[in-house]
């Protein structure tokens, strides 16, 4: 009831953080000198980034507390978290590379920042392969838990990647007087609309997860 | 707008891939609340 609530509340403030972050993204954020208007992908791609971290990070805490605590609930918060961080991941290879093809003139190149994201997708798909394939609900839960907290390790690699290794992807938040302080606000606020849709998503899809429960009792209940 | 095509082709792929999610999950909600209320029903006739 309570999370209902919460989805509720969080639904319509989406209802008004979402066209004003298009507002501001289109409207008010200055257009950039060298890339023009498709720079203005990046309000996107960085924010769906921020998501796709925030999720992982959810993978990663649940998993540790699940192998600490045994609590097969915690299973279904990585399972969650993981979803919504391969869903918010695939959408940052896209749209990068919608934004890599005008301005480097490819869809696609082996940088180590596109790497190591496309490391970290893989490492969850298959997360995702080892849960579908292990029937045995504690046993999928410990071997998830190993995966999502090895799989996190790549998360510092990601984040350096363009400090420890030549690359050609932009840099935001290391130079951080490099950008316009309109453009910096309009991307604190799509940084902000993105956490909270990440939230709204998580509650969503938890809920389901619990129902799902629900009914694996029930059947059991049935059975017996 | 130049290169508009990718911006706007950035956007609403965004958008309809967490729209996707959203419909993809409430649906399954709705088919497994259904499917709950008549396991819970026929539970109670059993009962």
């Amino acid at each position: 009831m309570k999370t209902d609530r919460t989805i509720t509340i969080l639904f319509f403030l989406l209802l008004v953080m979402m066209p004003l972050d298009f507002f501001l993204i289109f409207r008010v954020a200055p257009t950039e000198k060298v890339m023009g208007d498709v720079q203005r992908i990046f309000y996107l791609h960085v924010s769906l980034a921020l998501g796709a971290f925030l999720a992982f990070t959810g993978v990663f805490v649940s998993s540790i507390i699940f192998l600490w605590k045994k609590k097969i609930v915690l299973d279904s918060v990585a399972g969650t978290c993981a979803g919504i961080g391969v869903l918010f991941s695939t959408l940052v290879l896209i749209t990068g590379s919608m934004w890599a093809r005008p301005i480097w003139n490819v869809w696609w190149t082996w940088d180590p920042r596109l790497l190591t994201v496309l490391i970290l997708w893989f490492i969850y798909i298959g997360y995702f392969l080892l849960r579908g394939g292990i029937a045995d609900k504690f046993k999928k839960a410990q071997y998830s838990a190993v995966i999502g907290i090895i799989g996190y390790v790549d998360i510092p690699v990601v984040r350096y990647a363009t400090k420890w290794w030549n690359s050609i992807h932009p840099l935001l938040s290391q130079e951080g007087g490099g950008l316009d302080p309109v453009m910096k606000k309009v991307m604190l606020f799509s940084l902000a609309t993105f956490a909270v849709l990440t939230i709204f998503l998580f509650l969503f899809r938890f809920r389901l997860a619990r129902i799902e429960e629900r009914l694996e009792i029930l059947k059991k209940k049935m059975e017996d | 707008m130049e290169n508009g095509v990718y911006l706007f082709g950035a956007y609403t792929i965004a958008w309809l891939g967490v729209s996707f999610y959203l419909y993809i999950n409430a649906k399954k909600q709705k088919g497994i609340e259904e499917r709950l209320t008549d396991l819970e029903a026929q539970l109670k006739d059993k009962e």
